[in-house]
């Protein structure tokens, strides 16, 4: 089961763009399924509109790197003692309660990377949005990495894309640092470097 | 909650033995949760099948009932695909280039790890910190210098122009995630390796590379996968088809045959499997090497 969730990761991020692609398109599978439930034809803009399209990838990024993060809280969980559990279980603490109280907190530190990876991620976020929508309609699904590719490769203007590219960097470097000097430092000392993938 | 403190004042004697991690005891909260899990299941897998099922059926029947499943089954998709010349191309060269990637890697990242590691000098933190500053340097921002310098190599359509930087920008990660493994090694194997008159590359090849077999199963399995989905760096290298790579041809062949939506289905299909194939075989590796890099360090 298990593997079944870890699926989509390991399916490349072009891929990932053109399965989607095709479920997105006009009368492709998503309308036919809402269209099936409201019994009356629906066409979603699902990429056309520029109001839509982000929600859109939203979810196609949530969909492929969902079992990743699903991995780095069952690392997580696999952390937390038994005896926790069963010592709030005798202390009479509801399941919810040793969930909110114990898991949860103990899980934070999965969490904090999950969160930090993610963040990453989105900055330098390019295969899926060049090949599912290019960046567009007019503009709106643009990431900082398509943008850049657009400006060098496409426009040709390298010397204005080399600065958007350095301004990537020095915002994720920033990110980086700041998220590891608030929120990661309590974890793991001096582990910007444990930060994998 | 009344329901759960009446069932812990009831059993109170099989709590702590049971051995399971999470009881809930609820049953409604356990349904529900059931639930959510077989949602989102769906969610995950639904798409994959789509796509897979969509493979064996006409163009028309997709455009008519998106959803419904092959009837009659057809073959013609994925017969006309495993016919194409270019498809075997592309994954030879998707192979190549990972082979090429993983050959320059093990050495480089495992000599590199092998200094790092056993070897006390001055500059070594600060040449690690180096090499980890290197996991914040990612291919996408790096990429225009890049392209540069690959073309000035005259490396642009050859598959080395791709592994060249594949290898360099894989190396922090396999750096660290192979020299706490390495460092964990019992010196005494170095003793007694020295002992006996081996020198330190003699120690490196035949006591710690086969101790390391499991980490270094994982750097590949890293390697090639990362390298079998790239997408951006051969966009930029690669320029004649006849170079490209799985995931180049995969787009182009999606926006060649827009119309055709069931031979793009196949198409995509197959470029599929190799990635889930290898992942069911080198599950372990990869879940291992993800959760040992992430989390611990």
């Amino acid at each position: 089961m298990r593997m079944l969730f870890f699926a989509p990761y390991v399916l490349s991020e072009v891929v990932t763009a053109v399965v989607w692609r095709q479920i997105f398109r006009p009368s492709g599978a998503i309308d036919a399924v809402i269209s099936g439930v409201s019994s009356h034809d629906f066409q979603g803009l699902w990429l056309a509109n520029p109001k839509i399209v982000l929600y859109s990838l939203f979810f196609v990024i949530t969909w492929k790197y969902f079992g990743f993060h699903m991995m780095i809280m069952l690392a997580g969980l696999q952390q937390i003692p038994d005896e926790l559990q069963e010592a709030a279980a005798i202390d009479g603490a509801s399941s919810w309660q040793a969930f909110r109280c114990i898991t949860l907190p103990l899980l934070a530190p999965a969490i904090r990377v999950s969160v930090f990876l993610s963040m990453i991620g989105s900055i330098q976020l390019f295969d899926v949005v060049w090949v599912l929508t290019g960046g567009g309609p007019i503009n709106a699904s643009n990431t900082m990495a398509t943008y850049m590719y657009d400006w060098g490769f496409e426009r040709h203007h390298i010397g204005y894309a080399n600065a958007v590219s350095v301004i990537v960097f020095g915002l994720s470097l920033l990110v980086a640092l700041a998220y590891q000097r608030w929120a990661l430092r309590r974890d793991v000392e001096g582990s910007l470097t444990a930060m994998g993938a | 909650m009344v329901d759960d403190v009446v069932d812990l004042a009831t059993r109170p004697t099989q709590l702590p033995g049971s051995g399971r991690r999470f009881e809930i005891r609820s049953a409604v909260a356990r349904g529900f949760l059931y639930l959510v899990a077989l949602v989102v299941l769906a969610t995950i897998i639904l798409p994959v099948l789509y796509v897979i099922l969509g493979g064996f059926r006409s163009t028309p029947q997709l455009a008519s009932d998106p959803l419904g499943l092959p009837h009659p089954w057809l073959f013609s998709n994925y017969r006309a695909v495993l016919g194409l010349g270019s498809f075997w191309r592309q994954v030879w060269n998707s192979t190549l280039i990972a082979m090429i990637t993983v050959g320059l890697v093990l050495p480089a990242a495992s000599l590199a790890a092998f200094v790092l590691s056993r070897f006390r000098f001055k500059a070594r933190e600060g040449i690690y910190t180096l090499f980890t500053f290197g996991l914040l340097f990612p291919v996408t921002v790096a990429i225009l210098p890049l392209f540069i310098v690959v073309r000035q190599l005259h490396l642009i359509n050859s598959p080395l122009g791709v592994a060249l930087p594949q290898a360099a920008f894989a190396l922090p990660l396999s750096i660290i995630i192979l020299r706490p493994f390495f460092a964990s090694i019992p010196g005494d194997f170095e003793e007694a390796a020295m002992l006996d008159g081996a020198g330190p590359l003699r120690f490196y090849w035949s006591i710690l590379l086969p101790l390391s077999r499991p980490v270094m199963a994982t750097i590949t399995v890293l390697t090639i996968v990362t390298s079998w989905n790239a997408f951006l760096l051969p966009l930029v290298v690669l320029n004649k088809s006849v170079q490209h790579t799985l995931p180049l041809g995969v787009t182009n062949f999606s926006s060649q045959y827009t119309t055709d939506t069931a031979k793009v289905l196949a198409f995509t299909a197959l470029s599929m499997i190799p990635a889930l194939l290898f992942y069911v075989i080198a599950e372990r590796q990869i879940v291992k090497g993800l959760a040992g890099g992430a989390i611990k360090g």
